[in-house]
C-alpha cells in the first residue's frame, strides 16, 4: 500500500510536467498533500499518538487544504493568466522528470542502509529534483511557490523514511512547512498587493547588474 | 545551567522584540534597544569570561562560539546606533510602524545570530538560521518599494529552498549514522561516531548542507539572492547582512565540515570547498569589473572574501586559522563600508556610481572612511586582511596548490584594480552624468563616523597586532 502511494506521488510529478493550467497545478498540490498524509499514517507506526496526530493534521490541513486554497485565492484575486507558460516545451519537462525518476531508482539500487526503505528515497529525490527543475523552468512567481511546495513534499517523504528512529526530525519538517508556508503566502503575497497596488506579482524583475 | 541562561536570553530577546513591534513611541523604542544591547553584552561577557567550556546536548560555548558572539555583539551594537540615526534622518517619509518592525526584526535577528553561533546540534543550528531568514526579510522590506519587495521575495525564496536543502542534508546525515542515529545529531555525537558514518550518505549529506548554507554565506552557487538583498536593504541592515549573517551561514557549514574532517570523506570535502571557493572568487571578479551600483560593488566583494575564506578552510592548518581570522576582520571592514554607503546615498541620492563624483569635496571624514575602507577591503596594507590573505597564500604554497595560488593571485589583482578604479572615481573625479536631484548638504553625523572608524580600526588592529585572547580563540576554533 505504501509503495502504491509513493508511486502515485511519482505519477503526480509526471502529470505536473505536462500540465498546462495553473489550477491543475493547485489540484496536484492538494492531491500530493493527501498522499503524504496517508503515507505518514502508514509508515509512522512506532510514533506516539499525540505526535502522530499533529503530523497528520499538519499534512492534511496545511498541505492538502490551506496551501492550495491560498494559492488558488492569490491566482483569482491577482487575475494571473491561467496558462502556466513554462519556458521549455512540455515534452522536455516530461523527459527530464522521467530521467530523474530513473536516476533516483538507479541510485537507490546502489546504496544500502539498515534504516531506510529505498522506495522513500526514490520518491524523495525525484520530488526534490523535479521541483527544483520546475522552479527554474516556470516564469510566474506563483508557480515558483507551487514548485517550492513540491520540493518540500519531497523532503517530507524522506523524513518519513527515518521517522520511526528520529521522530524529532519529522517535527522539524513540520515546523519548516508551517513557518515557510505562512510566511510565503499569507504575509508576503498580501504585501505584494499592498505595495504594487494592482497586485501583480509577475513584475518582480527590476533588480539586476 | 547553560541551557537556563540561553533560554532566558531567548525569552528576553523575544519579549523585547515583541514590545518593539507593538510600540509606537520613539523614546520607548530607544530604551528597549538600549536594554537589549545591555543584555547582549551581558551574555557576551558570560560567554567570554567563563573559564571552562560550558556545554549541553544542544548548546556549547566553545572558542568559535565565543569569537562569533563577540563579533555579533560589536556589529549589532553599531548597527543599532546607526539605525537610530538612519531612521531619524528619514523620518519624514517613515511611519512609526515601519520603525517598530525594523527594530523588532533587528532585535530577534541579533538573538538568532548569537544562538546559531552557540548551537552544538545540527538541527538547532538550522532552526536559528531559519529564524534569521524571517527577520532579515523584514529588514530588507524596510523601504516598501517595488525593488525592496522584489529583493525580499528573492531572498526569502532562495533562503527557503536552501533551508529545505539543509533539512534534507540533516536527514541524510542521520541515515549515515545508521543504527547510532538514536544518540542524536549533536556535533559531539556525530564526531564520536565519525569513523562509523556511512561514506556515501555522508558525502550526499555534506553536499546538501554545504549548498544550502551557501545562500547565507554568499558563496557560489546560491549567492545571488544575498546580492539583491544587500542592494535593497537600508544601510544598517545591509551591514548586518554582509557580515554577521554570512558568519552564521559559515558556522553552520564549518561545524559539519569539522565532523567530516574525521571521516574517510575528509579529502573529498576539502576539494569540494576548495573548488567552490575558487569559483566564487572568479564570479566575484567577473561581476566586480562590470558593476555600476556602489552597493552591489561591495556586495560582490563579500562573495570574493567568503571565497577566500573557503580556500583557507580547504587548505587546513595555518590556512584554517587565517580563514577564521579573515572572516572576523572582513565582518568589521565590510559592515563599516556598508554603513558608509548610507552616507553616499544621502549625499548623491543615488547608488549609480557614474552619477557620483568628487566625494572628497563633500565631506573629509567621509572620504577618509571610504579610502580607509577601500584599503581594508582590498587587503592592502595596513589592512588586517592583508595579513590573513598572506597566510592563506602561505598555506596554499605549503599544500603545493600552485595552480590555485596562480589563479587566486590573478583574480585578486583584477578585483583590487576594479574596486580601486570605481572607488577612486567616486572620490576624486567629477561625475560622468548629472545628478537627478540637487546634492544634499546634510552633514555627516559624527556618531556614524565614530562607529565606522572604530570598526575599520578593529579590522586593522586585530589583523596587525592580534590580541592574545583573540588569537588563542581563533587557534582553538581552527583546531578541528
Amino acid at each position: 500500500m505504501l509503495h502504491i502511494l509513493l508511486i502515485l506521488f511519482l505519477i503526480t510529478l509526471i502529470y505536473f510536467a505536462i500540465a498546462n493550467r495553473l489550477m491543475t497545478y493547485v489540484g496536484i498540490l492538494a492531491f500530493q498533500g493527501v498522499i503524504i498524509c496517508a503515507a505518514a499514517l502508514l509508515s509512522l507506526h512506532d510514533m506516539d499518538v499525540v505526535n502522530l496526530v499533529t503530523i497528520i493534521v499538519e499534512t492534511l490541513v496545511v498541505k492538502a487544504i490551506l496551501m492550495p486554497y491560498f494559492i488558488r485565492r492569490v491566482i483569482l484575486t491577482n487575475h494571473i493568466t491561467r496558462e502556466a507558460e513554462p519556458s521549455v516545451p512540455n515534452y522536455v519537462s516530461l523527459l527530464f522528470c522521467t530521467a530523474v525518476i530513473i536516476g533516483a531508482y538507479l541510485v537507490s539500487l546502489m546504496v544500502s542502509s539498515p534504516i531506510l526503505n529505498k522506495m522513500f528515497l526514490v520518491a524523495a529525490l525525484a520530488g526534490i529534483f523535479c521541483g527544483l527543475f520546475f522552479i527554474t523552468t516556470r516564469r510566474k512567481v506563483i508557480t515558483h511557490v507551487i514548485c517550492y511546495v513540491i520540493v518540500e513534499n519531497g523532503a517530507f517523504i524522506l523524513s518519513l523514511a527515518i521517522g520511526n528512529e528520529m521522530p524529532v526530525l519529522v517535527n522539524l519538517g513540520v515546523i519548516l512547512d508551517v513557518l515557510v508556508s505562512v510566511f510565503l503566502l499569507v504575509i508576503f503575497i498580501n504585501k505584494v498587493g499592498d505595495v504594487t497596488n494592482e497586485g501583480d506579482v509577475t513584475g518582480l524583475n527590476q533588480l539586476h547588474d | 545551567m547553560l541551557n537556563y541562561i540561553l533560554s532566558a536570553y531567548i525569552v528576553f530577546a523575544i519579549v523585547l522584540g515583541g514590545l518593539q513591534l507593538v510600540n509606537r513611541r520613539k523614546a520607548l523604542a530607544k530604551a528597549l534597544v538600549a536594554l537589549f544591547v545591555l543584555g547582549q553584552w551581558a551574555l557576551t561577557a558570560y560567554a567570554l569570561l567563563g573559564s571552562s567550556t560550558p556545554s549541553s546536548e544542544f548548546f556549547s560555548v566553545d572558542a568559535l562560539a565565543k569569537l562569533l558572539t563577540l563579533v555579533v555583539s560589536i556589529i549589532s551594537s553599531a548597527a543599532f546606533c546607526h539605525s537610530n540615526g538612519y531612521i531619524v534622518q528619514n523620518e519624514q517619509d517613515k511611519d512609526a510602524k515601519v520603525r517598530a518592525q525594523s527594530y523588532g526584526a533587528m532585535t530577534i535577528l541579533t538573538m538568532a545570530l548569537t544562538m546559531a553561533g552557540v548551537s552544538a546540534h545540527l538541527a538547532v543550528t538550522w532552526i536559528f538560521i531559519e529564524i534569521t531568514t524571517l527577520c532579515a526579510s523584514a529588514l530588507i522590506f524596510y523601504r516598501r518599494t517595488q525593488n525592496s519587495i522584489e529583493a525580499t521575495w528573492k531572498y526569502v525564496f532562495a533562503c527557503s529552498i536552501s533551508l529545505v536543502l539543509v533539512y534534507v542534508g540533516i536527514l541524510l546525515a542521520s541515515i549515515s549514522m545508521g543504527e547510532d542515529s538514536a544518540s542524536g545529531l549533536s556535533f559531539a555525537a556525530l564526531g564520536q561516531a565519525a569513523d562509523k558514518l556511512d561514506d556515501f550518505w555522508l558525502k550526499l549529506s555534506f553536499i546538501f548542507i554545504f549548498v544550502g548554507y551557501t545562500a547565507k554565506m554568499g558563496l557560489v552557487p546560491m549567492f545571488t539572492a544575498g546580492i539583491d538583498a544587500k542592494d535593497a536593504a537600508p544601510a544598517p541592515a545591509a551591514a548586518v547582512l554582509s557580515s554577521i549573517v554570512m558568519n552564521a551561514g559559515f558556522v553552520g557549514f564549518y561545524r559539519f565540515y569539522a565532523v567530516v574532517q574525521h571521516t574517510a570523506a575528509a579529502r573529498w570535502a576539502m576539494m569540494v570547498v576548495l573548488v567552490t571557493g575558487v569559483v566564487s572568487v572568479f564570479v566575484a571578479a567577473v561581476y566586480l569589473v562590470k558593476v555600476h551600483n556602489v552597493k552591489r560593488l561591495f556586495a560582490y566583494s563579500s562573495v570574493e572574501h567568503i571565497g577566500v575564506v573557503a580556500i583557507g578552510v580547504a587548505c587546513g592548518g595555518v590556512g584554517l586559522y587565517a580563514a577564521i581570522l579573515h572572516l572576523v576582520l572582513h565582518s568589521f571592514a565590510k559592515s563599516a563600508i556598508m554603513m558608509h554607503v548610507g552616507n553616499l546615498f544621502r549625499v548623491f541620492g543615488t547608488k549609480q556610481m557614474n552619477r557620483m563624483g568628487r566625494y572628497i569635496d563633500k565631506t573629509h571624514p567621509g572620504a577618509a572612511i571610504l579610502i580607509l575602507g577601500l584599503l581594508c577591503i582590498t587587503a592592502m596594507p595596513p589592512s588586517g586582511l592583508f595579513i590573513t590573505e598572506l597566510m592563506i597564500f602561505k598555506a596554499l604554497i605549503s599544500a603545493h596548490l600552485w595552480v590555485v595560488l596562480a589563479i587566486l593571485a590573478v583574480l585578486l589583482c583584477t578585483i583590487v584594480w576594479a574596486m580601486s578604479r570605481d572607488t577612486f572615481s567616486i572620490l576624486f573625479l567629477p561625475a560622468e552624468e548629472p545628478l537627478l536631484r540637487k546634492e544634499a548638504s546634510q552633514p555627516f553625523p559624527w556618531t556614524e563616523a565614530a562607529w565606522q572608524f572604530a570598526l575599520l580600526g578593529l579590522s586593522i588592529w586585530w589583523g596587525l597586532w592580534t590580541p592574545d585572547f583573540i588569537s588563542s580563540l581563533v587557534s582553538a576554533a581552527a583546531a578541528i
